[in-house]
């Protein structure tokens, strides 16, 4: 891995934003020209492409999933934007075959994946409900992989200590809304 | 070692070998421990999904603001591919399409959570929804919301936004039509009222509105009902 390669993705790890502004800035124009050129696609439908992109950039170097990497970023990134075009277009030739043959037949690995992904976007929305600070620290302890002591001196804590409990405080809340909003959901 | 600070070190990955080992074997054992892991899971993915739509919207916001700035350098050849593409786009859509009445939308910021006409959670959570961007949810809750409570005006005129904003011209007409003077978002809906109008393919009455808007100086969005007025005709 280059040197500028680790460094973009040490940055990544450690919670900057603004590295991934600063790729989309470098490189949005390269890449809505190349997927114009190369896969017939609208230039809003390029910028969101590159837009999921740097997303996908995010979420695989948080997963670890770009810690070997060979390649510069900028070809990593064009490479999740190729894909992302490819599955699309994919995806549209089967789903209109899915459509010409419909099956009426239970998938359970399907219903689990659809109550798996329910539950994500109830945990989401009740997050997202919460109100300061508690949103700031878990984004910060969760999101972010700050440790107590950076989380405390964020947010102006006296010490880790006191935002190790308030952590603990906004997390029972968020796990007791999301059991409770559970229940309301099967009672339903 | 608190077992909340437990989870989460062993699900950052944060224990040494053996306190790892020795966690794996009591979530195998004990069904309670096994469903506390799996919430805390599904918490962090769901702050995770919070995240990730999050930053997906600050770039596409970001994106609107780099076409006013001086950017990277770009080869002729880019340059040239560039310059042909937007000048035959922009022949194809000036020749092929008449002006969008959604370019002309306004920005709503969504009223804080305090000011909520309707104290209620839902809300609540709909209004946040609303902010994220997500009007096909948030719209959802707002309807419902309305159906128990049909004169409330802030759920009235958010509901209608939500309704335009998904392309839902009619319902959000008749929405915007029963905001009467007195409420605080008279103004804005009557503006919305003109849009939707025009969207809905009847120019006569929004540039009705958008003149009886232009002509008021006083009114915040007398300007912008001007340009509309240009666009229209």
């Amino acid at each position: 891995m280059s040197l500028e390669t680790s460094a973009i993705i040490e940055a990544i790890k450690a919670g900057s934003e603004k590295i991934l502004f600063q790729l989309y800035e470098t490189y949005r124009d390269e890449f809505v020209s190349w997927a114009i050129r190369n896969h017939q696609v609208s230039i809003e439908e390029a910028k969101d492409v590159f837009q999921e992109s740097v997303v996908a950039l995010y979420k695989n170097v948080k997963a670890g999933k770009a810690d070997t990497l060979e390649s510069t970023v900028k070809t990593y990134l064009f490479g999740i934007g190729k894909n992302i075009i490819l599955n699309a277009l994919k995806r549209k030739s089967v789903e209109v075959r899915a459509y010409e043959n419909v099956n009426h037949e239970h998938d359970n690995g399907i219903n689990d994946h659809y109550d798996q992904e329910h539950l994500i976007n109830l945990v989401k929305r009740l997050y997202r409900a919460m109100g300061s600070p508690c949103k700031e620290i878990l984004e910060l302890f969760y999101e972010k992989g700050y440790d107590m002591e950076s989380v405390a001196s964020h947010i102006g804590y006296k010490n880790a200590d006191v935002a190790k409990k308030k952590k603990y405080e906004c997390l029972k809340s968020l796990e007791e809304r999301i059991n409770m909003s559970r229940l309301k959901d099967i009672l339903n | 070692m608190e077992e909340s600070e437990l989870i989460d070190k062993f699900l950052r990955g944060e224990l040494d070998t053996e306190q790892d080992e020795n966690l794996t074997k009591q979530i195998q054992a004990n069904n309670e421990l096994k469903r506390k892991v799996a919430l805390r899971k599904l918490v962090i993915e769901g702050i995770n999904l919070a995240y990730t739509e999050k930053l997906k919207q600050d770039l596409i916001e970001f994106d609107k603001t780099l076409d006013g700035k001086n950017r990277v350098q770009f080869s002729w050849k880019t340059a040239a591919v560039f310059a042909f593409f937007i000048t035959a786009s922009s022949i194809a859509y000036f020749v092929t399409r008449p002006t969008d009445p959604y370019n002309f939308d306004i920005a709503e910021p969504g009223i804080p959570n305090s000011m909520g006409a309707v104290n209620d959670i839902e809300f609540i959570n709909a209004m946040n929804e609303f902010k994220a961007g997500d009007f096909v949810t948030s719209g959802q809750v707002f309807k419902t919301l309305l159906k128990t409570d049909h004169a409330n005006d802030t759920l009235l005129y958010f509901s209608g936004l939500c309704d335009l904003r998904n392309r839902e011209v009619k319902p959000a007409i008749e929405k915007f039509q029963q905001i009467n003077v007195q409420s605080a978002f008279s103004i804005k809906a009557t503006y919305r009222l003109a849009i939707a109008y025009w969207a809905d393919g009847d120019t006569k009455k929004a540039i009705e509105l958008l003149e009886k808007i232009k002509s008021d100086k006083n009114n915040p969005f007398s300007e912008q009902a001007e340009k509309a007025l240009q666009a229209i005709n």
